[in-house]
């Protein structure tokens, strides 16, 4: 014997279908909240490792890398220039900044005795060779122990296009010891670590 | 009330069907809208993933919803939600890779790098609990002003709501004023539509609720950062530091920057005892001097027929010594450069060595006597105007070297120096019996630092003496 299947729904299935529909509503969300909860937030140690793909902001200076370097000794009133170059491979459009990081001295009032300037341009830059550098901005001039530590303060704002084409800046960098520096730095040091850093804008 | 018969395609199984399906999907939505929005009731907070360096934990568009964490429950691997340490006022999504002194050590998964500033541990919001897949992605649309994709979900909302509402019953119509969700209201009465229209409002607001959820910024980043750059000051500043150096410091040191006679001041370690003395005649005062660094640069010029500089301080037979001085001069007639001699305030000496003197043709020649002279000399000339620097050392050991320039130029053996007690003499003294004695005992040319050591100076510090001045 069969059931002859109601032409429409019975007021009984409608209400059924309403129950289903609620309890299959909470299932979809508890189960897309479960989902990107086991995604890797709540582990401790997932995803730690950088995946350079596609989407990602990639800047790179030639020295980077490289063991510490020691720059010629300076006596007062003389000045040194050097050019790098750096390069930004990104697909979002960035600002580019320089700051600095890790500043030491090994004589108290060394660092204010040191003037660094920066300008941005085009051309030069290899091997720190400033031959065919044409400054395309302004120069900033500061001295070391002034100098920015954090990039929203840091210096000679670059916008990149991005698109994951290469974009080069060449940066010239001239520091000097003023000539009024105290006999009291003779013989010291300072250090600095420069750093460009890349921020999707 | 009655109305117009429903037609009967809404009364049949297909419409209850896609009626469910829809009412699934919007209830899964109010109920993540309501996951995202509600944990604020108890001090929780949520944010919309605007950009993609978390990826792939977070796409932009996802809604973090964050729990306030103490300070001291923070653990690398968590995803914080912080105050932007670069840009006031934004928000930052990222992972805590580390907990260092200055604060804390943060990175995109998706970076390449960590983040170049550290995060005040005050700053933190939370630590990410929660997160909700794509339901933010409205925010995301409205902060870059696309309005077609929002427009298409307002619009797919409404497909969505009016499929919901697609079944009916035939004795299904519910008392005005009836609030229960998912049933179908008619649209056959004014009264039925102002009530549909509120219940669409009331999603559209719970929609607009999570539109407003504040954004986080994650942003791509990354950094590139030279080597540590050391930037060292010289030992040496000027001619002076030079000779002051460990283990070659000057008894007599004369910087011979005096604007006036008649004392050349000795800054060597002999103190003021071993003073110098100019010529009250033939000394011209701060003429121009080699590249000594700031305030050494001038000197004293002699004008080869009555000055001199000389000491009175008498020292017995140095047998280990060294000279060194700088001079320019065009001279053709010689004289003696530096020398020892018994010749008291000044006088010629009849006793004489340890000296370097110029031939009328230029050349140099260092000698010290010993029963006979013993001297080495420089091939070349060096009266061509220029500033030279001659240092010359002697001991039995090490015998005769005369260095130019910083470099050594000629050296030979000698036994001994002459046994007297004398006086340091500097422009002139006796030359009598010497190789090619010039014409001239005084020295015509300007002379400048001048120093007097107990030691041989080292081929380095020789080096070092002439390069301050490069």
């Amino acid at each position: 014997m069969t059931r002859v299947r109601p032409r429409r729904p019975s007021r009984r299935a409608t209400r059924r279908g309403l129950v289903l529909s609620a309890a299959g509503a909470l299932a979809l969300a508890a189960g897309l909240v479960w989902q990107s909860a086991y995604a890797g937030f709540t582990d401790t140690t997932a995803n730690l490792t950088a995946s350079v793909g596609t989407g990602t902001v990639v800047l790179t200076n030639e020295i980077e890398g490289l063991a510490a370097l020691s720059l010629p000794d300076m006596r007062p009133g003389q000045s040194f220039t050097e050019c790098i170059a750096v390069t930004y491979t990104g697909a979002p459009p960035a600002t580019v900044k320089l700051y600095g990081k890790d500043r030491s001295q090994s004589a108290t009032g060394l660092t204010s005795n040191i003037t660094f300037s920066w300008t941005a341009g085009t051309g030069g830059g290899v091997n720190d060779d400033c031959a065919g550098f044409v400054a395309g901005g302004v120069t900033t001039s500061t001295s070391m122990s002034s100098f920015p530590t954090s990039f929203g303060s840091g210096q000679l704002a670059w916008n990149t296009n991005g698109g994951g084409v290469a974009e080069k800046r060449t940066y010239r960098f001239t520091y000097s010891l003023s000539s009024s520096a105290p006999a009291s730095v003779k013989g010291a040091s300072a250090a600095i670590t420069f750093v460009w850093e890349a921020q999707q804008r | 009330m009655t109305g117009p018969t429903l037609p009967a395609w809404r009364q049949s199984w297909a419409a209850l069907a896609v009626s469910t399906a829809s009412r699934v999907v919007l209830g899964a939505l109010a109920l993540l809208i309501a996951v995202s929005v509600l944990p604020a009731l108890v001090g929780w907070q949520s944010s919309v993933v605007m950009s993609g360096s978390m990826s792939p934990v977070f796409s932009v568009g996802d809604v973090a919803v964050v729990r306030p964490v103490a300070v001291s429950a923070l653990e690398p691997g968590q995803v914080l939600l912080v105050d932007d340490p670069d840009v006031p006022g934004q928000l930052r999504l990222h992972r805590l890779v580390a907990v260092e002194d200055g604060g804390l050590q943060l990175k995109g998964d998706a970076n390449p790098a960590a983040d170049g500033s550290l995060v005040d541990p005050a700053t933190v919001h939370g630590v990410v609990t929660i997160g909700l897949p794509l339901v933010g992605e409205p925010a995301v649309w409205l902060a870059q002003g696309r309005v077609l994709p929002l427009a298409g979900t307002a619009l797919g909302l409404a497909v969505l709501l009016a499929l919901a509402l697609v079944h009916r019953r035939p004795d299904d119509e519910p008392p005005a004023g009836d609030p229960a969700a998912g049933r179908a209201p008619a649209v056959r009465s004014p009264r039925a539509l102002v009530r549909t229209l509120r219940r669409g409002t009331v999603l559209s607001a719970v929609v607009l609720v999570s539109v407003t959820l504040p954004g986080a910024a994650a942003g791509f980043s990354d950094t590139a950062p030279t080597p540590a750059l050391t930037f060292p000051v010289a030992d040496w500043w000027n001619c002076p530091d030079v000779a002051g150096s460990t283990g070659a410091r000057a008894a007599r040191y004369y910087r011979l920057q005096e604007s006036r006679g008649t004392t050349a001041t000795n800054t060597g370690t002999a103190g003021t005892a071993a003073n110098g003395t100019y010529s009250s005649t033939g000394v011209s005062y701060g003429v121009n001097g080699p590249n000594c660094g700031a305030g050494e640069n001038d000197a004293v010029r002699l004008d080869g027929s009555s000055g001199a500089i000389w000491t009175t301080q008498a020292v017995t037979n140095p047998q280990t010594f060294s000279v060194q001085l700088w001079f320019s001069t065009t001279t053709t007639r010689g004289g003696k450069l530096i020398g020892f001699g018994n010749g008291g305030d000044g006088s010629l000496s009849g006793s004489y060595d340890r000296h370097v003197y110029m031939t009328n043709t230029g050349q140099l020649v260092f000698g010290v006597y010993s029963t006979s002279i013993y001297t080495v000399s420089t091939p070349r000339a060096y009266n061509d105007g220029n500033w030279h620097l001659v240092s010359a050392t002697y001991s039995a050991g090490t015998g005769l070297r005369l260095y130019v320039d910083g470099a050594l130029i000629s050296s030979g053996a000698a036994p001994a120096a002459e046994n007297i007690t004398g006086y340091w003499r500097i422009g002139y003294d006796n030359l009598n019996t010497w190789p090619s004695a010039p014409s001239s005992n005084y020295f015509s040319g300007a002379l400048s630092q001048v120093g007097i050591y107990a030691t041989v100076l080292t081929a380095t510090q020789v080096s070092q003496a002439w390069a301050i001045t490069r």
